[in-house]
């Protein structure tokens, strides 16, 4: 209850300046930028013309024009809320933490513009906390959170790994120009050489992505910035693309369509591959006992409780480097032939280090059956 | 009601904000409309007390008269944001930042302070943001909006918490880990860290009286802030980042060396310090007299590039290099020799991992490291010593 007038008193606040600096705004528009329906807006609109100075003579009270048929609105006379109100604690929360992040992202965004605007920001957020605001005074108020010299921001976006080519893809950006690169491609280990016409520079995830047409694939692409390995800016113009999407894709990981999904089973210390990659799980361990759909059973026996058993798209030969990786904590079960390949490669590499399978000298070793 | 209320606040910012000198809550009852309608006077201190609380969360502080205790006014100058000026490229980035947040309480917030902000320089106004620029922040956990409200107003909070993903668990948590489903956690919320693409919750944890980090994504149900605002103290030393940060062993090697096989193993060579080319090629390396034990290697290095890389997680590295299976064999440190050749041994089998009483205990920061972030897995997993 507290919440909804709270709010709805920050709306009105924030609407009176808003308004008063576009005479004639539409109501559509007003509802727009505060993110409500015009219903809610009209409403609000209608009690801010029934607020205003003590009397409440009609003189008194906030002026709003609203003309219905065009819809409409201006504000003639604002009972002294001509200006938008001080920061609340969530909103200098949410811009500082938000500019911290863009500085920690060098050649990005000008950091020294980002620097001079936070010091900025702190300064307006630090009068009203430092204002001899007397004996009911703000100890314990759960606003005002901006920090100058105070404690550190609550919230906090960690720095993002080192992107060196950066600042390059910027500027190709800024000047539309064509840029060749060695991009490092994870997904199939090696690296190509490419030449793409920048769109857009995308931040999510933790990672910069440079959206670009790419000529050595013929489509659009998201290259991570931090897997560009060199970079040049070429002198030709890059080609302006038809549209420019304002929306950031939900997931910049997208497995091949095309690739059929395998079967995996993870141990406790594998399931950290579930989150990190884009899986389907079928079983979350919980009804062990049940032999996992589509396939053999995996060596090492019957899902055990706390196993994850997950379904992901993923090529043969991917799928053959994670689970070697894993030191058997994973299990591809319905593909027999990619696990042979596991135990064959594994093998292969203990014989360039001079070790027999199994071993001896270390216990009982892994139990291979028969 | 929330009407009333919500005509009664702006009926007293603007009363008192147009003051002249401070009111006294006898003329704030008698002439701000909402409080004559308070039945007595206790119920008009109670509902004007409320007021002010409610003000000043807003952001909107009421000041009292010193050395008298009744009188009330607001200062201009605190309410309204000052002229502000920013340059094209401070614009620029407190553009970008407002639209940082997607789809959160922050989100919001963010919008509404860049409003305000555009709104207070008046005749300098703020350039659009790039469209070509799309930095985001996700909050898509449903834990973040109950977290960030109890991290703001300093509340404990209590969640379901799953463990059953975390590896290579301390002892000291044995009472959770390896367990598929959730376990309640009573924490202390410090602070809120996103790191790639992640949210970690840094607070200390009531039951274990330990410091931890929660990861957003393991929260199995529904966040409850309990006890007063307020209650909650972060020790004034707390660096959120560094509390997930990924941060290198600090003992053991920092780096290795490795022979990889020509045109093999692109992403390990893009960490390499440096490469030569194979030993057939090039005069002996003066390393190599140090070591004389390398009966181990292959004999003929032909086809073989030697290269050093850096080492921050022995067993992360371990990982890096098994998965190139007999393309890549290391040289150097031993001890990661050993891991890779641990790791492989529990490949061949190509199951669970086998007992392994001979597995070398994990360091603390390892295991510290497997529960927050668990991308640095790894570790023989206990639990698969009851196994088989």
């Amino acid at each position: 209850m507290s919440d909804a007038a709270g709010t709805r008193l920050a709306r009105m606040l924030a609407m009176v300046p808003y308004i008063s600096r576009r005479p004639g705004l539409s109501l559509a528009d007003l509802a727009a930028e505060f993110d409500v329906d015009v219903d809610q807006v009209t409403a609000d609109l209608n009690l801010l013309m029934v607020c205003g100075l003590p009397g409440y003579y009609p003189d008194d009270l906030i002026d709003v024009v609203l003309d219905e048929d065009g819809g409409t609105v201006s504000i003639a006379f604002d009972a002294g809320l001509e200006r938008p109100i001080r920061l609340t604690g969530d909103e200098a929360m949410a811009l500082t933490v938000a500019l911290r992040a863009l500085a920690e992202l060098p050649g990005l965004v000008d950091a020294a513009a980002v620097h001079s605007a936070l010091a900025k920001l702190e300064a307006i957020s630090a009068v009203g906390a430092n204002a001899p605001a007397g004996p009911s005074g703000l100890p314990g108020a759960p606003a005002a959170e901006a920090d100058g010299d105070g404690p550190a921001a609550p919230v906090q976006i960690a720095a993002a790994d080192p992107a060196p080519a950066l600042p390059a893809v910027r500027a190709a950006l800024d000047a539309r120009r064509q840029v060749w690169m060695r991009y490092y491609t994870a997904s199939r280990d090696v690296v190509t050489e490419r030449t793409v016409d920048p769109i857009r520079l995308l931040v999510t995830e933790g990672h910069a992505y440079l959206e670009a047409y790419c000529h050595l694939a013929g489509a659009v692409r998201h290259f991570r910035v931090d897997r560009i390995d060199q970079v040049r800016v070429l002198d030709e113009p890059a080609q302006a693309p038809l549209w420019v999407e304002s929306a950031v894709p939900e997931r910049m990981f997208h497995p091949d369509p095309q690739l059929p999904a395998a079967t995996l089973r993870l141990l406790p210390a594998s399931h950290w591959i579930a989150e990190y990659y884009p899986v389907e799980v079928v079983s979350d361990g919980r009804d062990a006992g049940a032999p996992a759909p589509g396939g053999p059973v995996a060596p090492g026996g019957a899902p055990t409780p706390g196993d994850l058993v997950v379904r992901m798209q993923a090529g043969d030969e991917w799928l053959i480097r994670l689970v070697l990786g894993q030191s058997g904590s994973v299990a591809v079960i319905d593909r027999p032939d990619l696990m042979a390949e596991v135990g064959r490669r594994a093998a292969a590499a203990l014989a360039g280090y001079g070790e027999g399978v199994p071993s001896v000298e270390d216990g009982p070793g892994p139990v291979v059956p028969a | 009601m929330a009407t009333a209320k919500a005509e009664r606040l702006l009926n007293l910012v603007i009363a008192l904000v147009n003051a002249p000198r401070y009111r006294t809550a006898g003329w704030i009852r008698e002439h701000v409309a909402g409080y004559g309608d308070a039945p007595s006077d206790e119920a008009f201190f109670r509902m004007f007390e409320r007021d002010k609380q409610e003000l000043r969360a807003l952001g909107i502080p009421v000041q009292t008269q010193d050395g008298v205790g009744d009188g009330y006014r607001i200062q201009r100058a605190d309410l309204a944001l000052p002229h502000l000026r920013f340059t094209p490229a401070e614009g620029a980035a407190l553009a970008l930042a407002g639209r940082l947040w997607e789809t959160t309480a922050l989100a919001a917030a963010g919008a509404g302070a860049l409003r305000k902000i555009r709104d207070a320089t008046d005749g300098a106004p703020l350039a659009p943001a790039s469209d070509v620029l799309q930095p985001r922040v996700r909050t898509a956990d449903p834990a973040f909006a109950p977290l960030y409200t109890a991290v703001r107003d300093r509340r404990l909070v209590t969640f379901p918490y799953r463990t059953g993903g975390a590896p290579s668990l301390p002892a000291r948590d044995a009472d959770s880990g390896n367990v598929p489903g959730a376990v309640e956690r009573t924490v202390e919320p410090w602070g809120l860290v996103s790191r790639r693409g992640r949210w970690y919750l840094v607070g200390w944890d009531r039951d274990r009286q330990d410091r931890r980090v929660f990861r957003l994504s393991r929260i199995a149900g529904a966040v409850t802030a309990v006890g007063r605002a307020g209650a909650v103290i972060p020790p004034v030393e707390l660096d959120l980042a560094a509390e997930v940060a990924d941060r290198p062993e600090t003992q053991g090697a920092t780096e290795a060396r490795l022979l990889i096989r020509e045109g093999r193993a692109a992403g390990l060579r893009r960490s390499a310090t440096y490469a030569h080319p194979a030993r057939s090629e090039r005069p002996a390396h003066p390393a190599d007299a140090a070591h004389p034990d390398r009966s181990d290697q292959p004999d003929d290095r032909t086809g073989w590039d030697e290269v050093v890389v850096p080492v921050r997680h022995l067993i992360d590295t371990a990982r890096s290099i098994a998965e190139h299976g007999p393309d890549v064999l290391v040289l150097d440190p031993p001890e990661l020799r050993d891991a890779v050749i641990a790791g492989l041994r529990r490949s061949v089998a190509a199951g669970p991992p086998a007992p392994a009483p001979g597995a070398p205990a994990p360091t603390a920061i390892t295991e510290q490291l497997t529960e927050q972030l668990t991308e640095v897995p790894g570790l023989p997993d206990r639990d698969g010593g009851e196994r088989s």
